[in-house]
């Protein structure tokens, strides 16, 4: 779905958004909202948190447009994603909810939950959520994004190895947790 | 080919990677594997289906509809305008398998690293060139802790060999960058270090790769060998005599190598060589290091493999807490991460690929003992620290206290879970049967 648009596209849109094209930047918003949204769901376990932060990565992205130069456009705006939810989390303060809080709140189905509604999606997002995050983090840019090691080690600031051993590690443990439920066809 | 060798490509590869012979045959026999195959491919698959929730649609027409009144950034210099930098990583949180109980000790470190006492104001990077901080020998120490991880995960001993002609190609490049800075302080151990590692890494090794690949192996190593000579002794040539002197033996031992790669001189293996006790410098650690690497290419069993990996995170442990304790907070985040790796990547990794009939349940227990010492000494230092950190009142402060409790319940989990393996490992030792440790 997302593979139609053309890598010259993309380049295009990058290059005529560096030189202060804002249509150009809506393509690129277009493009990349919902899996920078996606990615930051399955971290932060909170559609409200991972709404502003998305918002956050694209104002940065905006901001910093005219100082990208490499060719990894998705790599770069993802490491702005991480960068952003880790400033997140620095900022917290511990009575409203604190990264603690959110993973205790992740173990229990949250209203979100309750209104996709579908017992196996449900316990999909949960088993995803059980992950420890550095392995989450992982797993999810290999199966949501297809990212190769290379990316995601440049994505999370790790070696390529250990994004392999961290999506070795996950995979393993999920295939545990869900067992046969894996044998249906329908998340 | 067995299942123990199918499984780790299973769970690294995607549906659209071609499968080697080898394994397209195992599959077609193996029904276990094809099943955990399958089930890989779908988790891949619902995972990716996953839907974004529905407030996602509705917040990008928000943002675009705000594009519009964005104040334009473009060109704005990076001093202005940065990107977020890259930040120290928070404390992992373990795995709940028993076997991964240790791994808690590399969480534990890097949430000890973030909670030892430090300026609020701003992270260490910001703004700043990433290793601005570091000495050439500690960018030394931790090339040399990625070469052990590589060598923690490989067998094979043609890239085993690899590796270590980096080490030895890494320590001739520091020692000579040694003698162009005129300082002679490293540099009897960047010599011996070297010849250690081309004399018993290099060509004590070269008797365990495959015939087939032999040839080309050494082709490229004597080509090495005969530009690494050249160089020293162009070097040898423009140097005070004092330097000269303590450069020579990587001269001597390049030659040698060479030599006895040529003929073929190949040594007998030798007995697995001993780290010391404690690492109190740099250079010790560098050193600690070099062995390690050195005898995990020698050594095949997993068991002792781990156990050589736990040597070094402690090593690397103590490092971090001396570099915290001197104010060096790059170098101790930086190692802490790697001690983390090691503990994954070396010391569990190996004990899951212990079989799990090996009769050795003592050392088995050893190992894991000293994983749990590791993190018996985090353990006594976090009691120490978070008492009077908790009377501060600032919200970092707090969140981190948080963190480590949260950190150190999982400690006393994963430590119940070995003291349970090491009964359960008694029971079967006492009744003959020797069941040491779980399938993972």
């Amino acid at each position: 779905m997302r593979r139609s648009v053309e890598p010259q596209d993309e380049t295009n849109w990058i290059r005529q958004a560096q030189a202060g094209d804002r249509a150009a930047f809506a393509r690129l918003v277009e493009r990349y909202w919902s899996r920078i949204f996606r990615w930051l769901y399955g971290l932060a376990g909170c559609g409200h948190r991972a709404e502003d932060l998305t918002q956050e990565v694209f104002c940065k992205a905006w901001e910093a447009l005219g100082t990208y130069e490499a060719d990894h456009f998705r790599g770069w705006l993802f490491r702005i994603a991480r960068n952003a939810l880790i400033d997140h989390r620095r900022r917290q303060r511990p009575a409203a909810s604190g990264a603690l809080l959110d993973e205790f709140a992740a173990a229990a189905p949250g209203p979100l939950d309750q209104l996709v509604a579908q017992e196996n999606e449900v316990l999909l997002r949960q088993a995803c959520r059980r992950l420890p995050e550095p392995f989450r983090e992982a797993f999810l840019l290999w199966a949501q994004e297809e990212m190769h090691y290379a990316d995601m080690a440049q994505v999370l600031d790790i070696t390529e190895e250990t994004a392999r051993w961290r999506v070795f590690k996950a995979r393993r443990w999920l295939v545990r947790c869900l067992g046969s439920q894996l044998d249906s066809k329908t998340p | 080919m067995k299942c123990s060798d199918v499984r780790p490509w299973l769970y690294v590869s995607r549906a659209a990677d071609p499968l080697p012979g080898g394994l397209r045959r195992h599959l077609r026999h193996c029904r276990a594997c094809r099943q955990r195959r399958r089930r890989l491919l779908q988790l891949d698959a619902q995972v990716a289906a996953l839907p974004a929730p529905p407030a996602c649609e509705a917040a990008r027409r928000r943002f675009l509809d705000q594009l519009e009144s964005l104040p334009a950034a473009l060109g704005t210099p990076a001093a202005e305008a940065p990107l977020p930098a890259p930040k120290p990583r928070r404390a992992s949180r373990p795995f709940f398998y028993w076997a991964a109980s240790i791994l808690v000790a590399a969480g534990l470190a890097v949430a000890l690293i973030n909670w030892l006492p430090r300026d609020d104001r701003a992270p260490p990077d910001d703004g700043r060139v990433a290793g601005a901080s570091l000495t050439s020998m500690d960018r030394l120490v931790l090339r040399f802790v990625d070469r052990d991880l590589r060598l923690a995960d490989t067998l094979v001993a043609a890239d085993q060999m690899h590796i270590i002609a980096e080490m030895a190609d890494d320590l001739r490049g520091e020692a000579l960058r040694h003698v162009d800075g005129a300082s002679a302080e490293s540099l009897p151990l960047l010599t011996e270090l070297y010849d250690l590692t081309l004399q018993r890494g290099v060509v004590g090794r070269m008797r365990s790769v495959p015939a087939a690949e032999r040839a080309e192996l050494l082709r490229g190593l004597s080509e090495r060998l005969d530009k690494t000579e050249a160089e020293v002794a162009r070097v040898l040539e423009r140097s005070p005599e004092d330097l000269a002197l303590l450069l020579r033996p990587i001269h001597k031992a390049t030659r040698q190598a060479r030599e006895r790669l040529a003929g073929l001189h190949l040594p007998a293996p030798a007995p697995p060589l001993r780290l010391t006790e404690r690492a109190n410098s740099r250079q010790a650690l560098l050193a600690a290091l070099v062995l390690n690497g050195v005898r995990l290419a020698e050594e095949p069993d997993p068991l002792r493999r781990a156990d050589y990996c736990s040597d070094v995170a402690d090593q690397l442990l103590q490092a971090v807490f001396a570099a915290s304790a001197q104010g060096e907070r790059e170098q101790a985040s930086l190692l802490s991460k790697r001690l983390g790796d090691f503990m994954q990547r070396g010391v569990s990794a190996n004990l899951a690929r212990v079989p799990a009939d090996d009769p050795r349940i003592a050392d088995l227990r050893q190992v894991m003992g000293r994983a749990a010492q590791i993190l018996s000494a985090l353990d006594r230092t976090l009691e120490n620290m978070t008492a009077p950190a908790a009377t501060r009142q600032d919200t970092v402060s707090w969140q981190r206290l948080k963190e480590l409790e949260f950190t150190l319940k999982d400690v006393e989990k994963g430590l119940k879970k070995v003291q349970k393996a090491y009964k359960d490992g008694a029971k079967g030792q006492h009744k003959g049967k020797g069941k040491g440790k779980s399938a993972d």
